[in-house]
């Protein structure tokens, strides 16, 4: 999965490329559902992605030299 | 110019065999970078290494978050699906005594392979449901037991041991023919692309 998000540069993302880069993850999801409510499923999981851009977006990381510098945070 | 590069991962030892930091450093730019920053720490070089870090810690959350969300909400939705049928079971069209309903309550709930079939209320068939053409002119190749495991498969959801008790024949029949309906709807598909 993670050979797939290769846009280096971009911060923020698309819903359209998560939704694509995520496609065989949620087809994956569908398989215990009954046949009839799979499509419903696909769209509701889309739907709560969506609802969930501004969360994926908004994710901080810190950068290389803060990350090494860190002290060791107890579990 | 390799003595600092040393220097500077056993300073940082317990960090740098981080699996983030492993895995970020496995892609040659990224570790590229690295090398620069020891060997000429401007800020330039830093900055770069710091945005590439970043994105990379970055998408590594986004996949955990997501991977997560779909999990659960797919297992949540299972949930509801499975209790939302348990509640609403039968539809009784007709009027019925109070006798005969009693009795048809108690043979259906007892059997869950009738209740799978009261489900399909229309009782559509393939060929309704299909929508490829190509499809539905190699449903005709298929033999009528053939069809018939495929609509209580896919459109009353019976499992295959069900679908074997059902027609009374043996699971491994069931799953050969299964298999072998599959196939022949596939297989002409494939025939068509390549002629």
């Amino acid at each position: 999965m993670e050979d797939n998000l290769i846009k280096d540069d971009i911060l923020t993302r698309d819903f359209e490329e998560i939704i694509e880069q995520f496609s065989l993850k949620i087809k994956k999801s569908l398989v215990n559902t009954p046949y009839q409510e799979r499509e419903d499923l696909e769209q509701e999981i889309k739907i709560k992605i969506y609802e969930k851009m501004d969360i994926i977006n908004n994710i901080t990381a810190p950068g290389f030299f803060e990350f090494i510098n860190e002290e060791k945070k107890e579990k | 110019m390799t003595q600092n590069i040393n220097d500077f991962f056993k300073i940082y030892d317990q960090k740098m065999n981080e699996p983030i930091v492993k895995q970020f450093l496995q892609e040659k730019n990224n570790y590229s970078l690295l090398i620069s920053s020891i060997d000429k720490p401007t800020k330039e070089n830093k900055n770069r290494l710091d945005t590439a870090f970043k994105n990379h810690y970055k998408k590594v959350k986004i996949v955990n978050y997501l991977s997560k969300l779909i999990y659960f909400f797919a297992i949540d939705f299972d949930k509801k699906i499975s209790n939302h049928r348990k509640k609403n079971v039968l539809n009784m069209d007709s009027d019925t005594s109070f006798t005969d309903r009693n009795k048809l309550i108690k043979e259906s709930t007892s059997n869950i392979m009738s209740y799978k079939l009261e489900i399909n209320e229309k009782n559509s068939k393939i060929v309704d449901i299909i929508s490829d053409e190509e499809i539905i002119t190699n449903i005709k190749n298929l033999s009528d037991k053939q069809i018939r495991i495929l609509e209580l498969k896919y459109i009353n959801n019976f499992s295959n041991k069900e679908i074997s008790k059902f027609l009374n024949e043996s699971e491994q029949t069931i799953s050969y023919n299964l298999r072998k309906a599959l196939n022949k709807l596939r297989d002409s598909k494939l025939h068509k692309r390549d002629v």
